[in-house]
């Protein structure tokens, strides 16, 4: 039993990092604080962009990525790193509020904080979803050898059940509270525009939709993006009036 | 009669009541001078100002005498405020009348001069001013030693903004004046029309000097005249701007009286201040305040008759009215580039004439604990232009970006005081918070100063969260400023080095090798099940062959100490049947002896002789036919019999 918990644990540190981060070049992030001191903010702001073209995974660089483009006044993308950063480290306080003070100058409500985003500002997602799922399979492992082997340890079979729903929370919560999944697949609205009943500009407009206002992309076709509304209503938006939440391809056309 | 008595009574308690009311009302006298240092030549306001006074009488004029200084009266201005509260008990009435005597002070010599003080009579009272100091400098603009500090004294209206006696700015209706007649302004006349008659409106426009320095704040008034004998309406807001500069909105207007060349007027006055931008000569373009004039007299083309009837008995609805425009004359204000040598490093742009102050709170700290750092830029110039001071010596400091407010001292913010507030984190135990200096140009020494203010004593301990963030970011290990509280009116201050934290976009519980991991862990779990299974039947297994060994082995002790042959045989059976069982994997109970036998020995003779040792213990333990002992002989040969019978099924 204890041998295949060690293999269960030794099995999951084998799993490939999560990171892939590459190691940028630190001159870079100088030169954009240096750039960001002096008042050059898009200097900055390109000092950071190359970092994050070149693999860059590090939530300092988006939050000072996002400082920089507020400081030039592009807001939306400001947000959208502040968000970056938020993703990538949750605890990160000064990201949160420079998202807050960015979406309450666009009179935009910021994201609240629910149970499951206070407990990863204390332990990553990642750790959690890897502790997690080592309890609840070393719980539930407990309980199968309880019930399929000889002895009768009925004290062994409750501390199973308990580890399995402890690790079940576990993931559940990092599920609940990551926004890496609940912002997956989503794009921020650049410029306040009109969602539409089908992929073309003659068509019935369906909801107006707020600059940084958060949608969840469904599908693709030619330059436009099928979303999800908030309220449930999907509509046709021009693809350039969309940037990403994370870097990343938005989904081909069904 | 009675009636008669009681309302003399009444009239005499409510002259009273007023009289102490007068009587109550605070009397003062302000001396104001528009700037304490001025250059020779170089004119200087100097006002009294009678609040609450009757006017007074015998104000010097047309000179007052002081030596260096040439002082002429300008005119005396006064305003009134009357409010009526209508109530059961009747009318009560709030006033408040001030009188302004202006002068002009044009200094004919370098030195510190001292206007002084007199005494003049209002109302039957004695009251005196306050003298006044003035210092003047030399053409060279050299300063005598133990100067004061320059102060340019933004003049303040007598009245705050918003009462009643500053009409607004929209259909304004001026009305000749109900006070007494005022007096003229000495050396004043105002301009003509082209008929030679003294001009019924016009503007001016008053600089407060006539170069300035690119990016410092100039305050201008503007001032426009209508006579008080006729009557002016539809008064807009004048229009005030021009290219190479910037101005200031327009503050609320304020309304006095003038007398210029023996004519009253009414005077509404707007003040702004202009920036200019650039270098060289800039033109200040005049402003235009548009509103119409109402004449009495008859309509135009009437008979000249009628007309001067009318205008000798003006009648209601028989008038004329003309739109008209009061200007501002056009000015020109020579603007000069900011001098490079001795520019501080630090200069932000900054102009004007400043102090620092600083203050820490608190001033004691636990780690982690911030500490309030407040300088306080208090004086007049360019505010907007105006940054947070330096820090110097901010090692051991975790510093955030600082907030400033701005509290205007006049209208139109050439005077305040700018306060900045930075939060400092000790990264390591501190005594002293860091200094500060600020930078600014002096248009009038015309030279660039440096304030600096000294570290403020505080006992702030090291370490804590925030610090320990800073301090690792320091290091480039991980730390980052964001741990910090961001000011709620900006954004947060910016990481000073990269957090290495190792996570991606992708989270892990969407990612495929956790998926995998799961599904071979749940693979695993489930072939895990027949080998449990299996292992506990083995372990049912191995404990069933220990108890029949167990039994096996207590009947082979039972028959080789047994004397009887009951005891012997029942024990030589127990061990044929305990070795049948574990041949079998079955319990002994269960075992079928004659069944096994011939399932389990081939061999017939042996098999005869085992069913005949049976068959024996069957006989003596049902039969009662026991001999008394048993022949060793025969014990022997069943003996070797059990042990081949062990040995051939082992």
């Amino acid at each position: 039993m204890l041998k295949f918990i060690l293999l269960l644990a030794l099995f999951a540190s084998a799993l490939p990092g999560v990171a892939q981060e590459a190691e940028a070049p630190p001159d870079n992030f100088e030169e954009g604080l240096r750039a960001y001191a002096e008042g050059d903010y898009d200097t900055a702001r390109r000092a950071y962009e190359k970092l994050v073209a070149a693999g860059s995974l590090d939530p300092a660089v988006f939050l000072n990525l996002g400082h920089a483009d507020y400081r030039a006044g592009r807001v939306v993308p400001a947000a959208i790193n502040y968000r970056r950063a938020l993703a990538l480290d949750p605890s990160n306080t000064a990201a949160r509020s420079s998202l807050e003070h960015v979406l309450g100058e666009l009179g935009v409500p910021a994201p609240g904080l629910g149970f499951a985003e206070i407990v990863g500002q204390y332990i990553s997602f990642d750790l959690l979803v890897l502790l997690g799922s080592l309890l609840f399979w070393a719980g539930l492992l407990l309980v199968v050898f309880v019930l399929f082997s000889a002895g009768r340890r009925r004290g062994l079979a409750f501390l199973g059940v308990l580890l399995a729903l402890l690790g079940a929370t576990a993931v559940a919560v990092s599920w609940a509270g990551d926004s890496r999944i609940a912002l997956a697949r989503t794009a921020m609205v650049t410029e306040t525009t009109e969602a539409l009943s089908a992929p073309s500009a003659n068509s019935q407009k369906m909801a107006d939709l707020a600059k940084t206002q958060v949608v969840r992309i469904i599908a693709t076709r030619d330059d436009w993006s099928l979303v999800r509304l908030p309220v449930g209503v999907d509509g046709w938006v021009k693809t350039d009036k969309l940037e990403p939440v994370f870097p990343g391809a938005l989904p081909e056309a069904p | 009669m009675t009636a008669m008595t009681n309302l003399q009574r009444r009239l005499t308690l409510w002259a009273a009541l007023l009289l102490l009311g007068a009587s109550s009302a605070v009397a003062e006298v302000a001396t104001i001078l528009s700037s304490n240092t001025a250059r020779v030549g170089e004119p200087v306001m100097l006002i009294y100002r009678f609040v609450n006074t009757e006017q007074p009488r015998d104000m010097p004029r047309p000179t007052i005498a002081a030596p260096g200084l040439d002082i002429r009266f300008n005119g005396v201005s006064s305003q009134s405020r009357q409010s009526f509260v209508f109530g059961g008990r009747g009318t009560q009435r709030d006033a408040a009348t001030v009188y302004e005597f202006r002068y002009t002070v044009i200094p004919n010599q370098p030195g510190r001069f001292t206007i002084p003080g007199f005494a003049v009579s209002a109302g039957g009272r004695q009251i005196r001013t306050q003298p006044a100091q003035l210092t003047v400098t030399g053409p060279g603009g050299a300063m005598p030693p133990a100067q004061p500090p320059p102060v340019r004294q933004v003049i303040p209206p007598p009245f705050s903004p918003g009462q009643p006696q500053q009409m607004p700015p929209q259909q304004q209706r001026v009305r000749p004046p109900s006070q007494a007649p005022q007096q003229p302004a000495q050396g004043r006349t105002p301009p003509l029309t082209p008929d030679g008659e003294p001009a019924p409106y016009f503007g001016e426009i008053i600089i407060g000097s006539r170069s300035a320095y690119a990016g410092e704040v100039v305050p201008v008034e503007l001032r426009f005249h209508y006579r008080a004998d006729i009557a002016f309406d539809n008064l807009q807001p004048p229009s005030f701007g021009g290219d190479g500069f910037t101005a200031a909105p327009l503050t609320e207007p304020e309304q006095t009286e003038q007398i210029v060349g023996d004519i009253p007027y009414n005077v509404v006055t707007f003040r702004s201040a202009i920036t200019p931008v650039k270098p060289g000569e800039i033109e200040i373009p005049p402003a235009v305040m548009e509103g119409r004039m109402v004449s009495q007299g008859a309509m135009p083309g009437m008979d000249p008759f009628f007309d001067q009837f009318f205008r000798n008995f003006p009648m209601p609805g028989i008038g004329r009215a003309e739109n008209i425009q009061a200007r501002t004359e056009p000015r020109t204000l020579q603007v000069q580039a900011l001098p490079r040598e001795g520019r501080p490093a630090d200069f932000s742009g900054a102009i004007g004439q400043f102090s620092l102050e600083a203050a820490a709170s608190p001033k004691q700290a636990a780690s982690g604990e911030p500490v309030n750092l407040t300088l306080t830029v208090e004086g007049r110039g360019n505010f907007q232009a105006i940054s947070a001071p330096v820090l110097t010596n901010e090692d051991g400091w975790r510093v955030y970006t600082p907030k400033d407010t701005f509290t205007a001292a006049d209208a139109i913010g050439y005077g305040g005081t700018k306060t900045f507030e930075i939060s400092m984190v000790a990264r390591r135990d501190q005594t002293a918070t860091p200094g500060a200096e600020f930078s600014y140009f002096d248009p009038q020494k015309k030279k660039y100063f440096t304030l600096k203010a000294d570290p403020q004593s505080v006992t702030a301990a090291g370490g804590g969260a925030g610090a320990d963030a800073a301090t690792t970011a320091q290091a480039g290990t991980g730390g980052e400023a964001a741990s910090a509280p961001a000011a709620p009116n900006d954004i947060a201050a910016p990481a000073a080095a990269l957090a290495g934290i190792k996570q991606g976009f992708g989270p892990r519980l969407l990612e495929p090798s956790f998926h995998w991991f799961n599904l071979a862990v749940l693979t695993a779990l489930i072939l895990s099940i027949p080998y449990l299974l299996w292992q506990r039947r083995r372990a049912r297994k191995s404990a069933l062959t220990a108890e029949t060994e167990a039994v096996l082995h207590e009947a082979k002790s039972a028959y080789r100490k047994a004397s009887a042959p009951a005891d012997f045989y029942a024990a030589a059976a127990q061990f044929v049947q305990a070795r049948l069982a574990l041949l079998d994997g079955k319990p002994v109970a269960l075992v079928d002896t004659g069944e096994a036998l011939a399932r389990r020995v081939p061999d017939a003779a042996e098999r005869r002789e085992l069913q005949s040792l049976l068959a024996r213990r069957d006989e003596l333990k049902y039969g009662g036919s026991a001999a008394d002992a048993l022949d060793p002989a025969e014990r022997r040969r069943l003996a070797a019999l059990l042990d081949k019978f062990a040995s051939n099924h082992a």
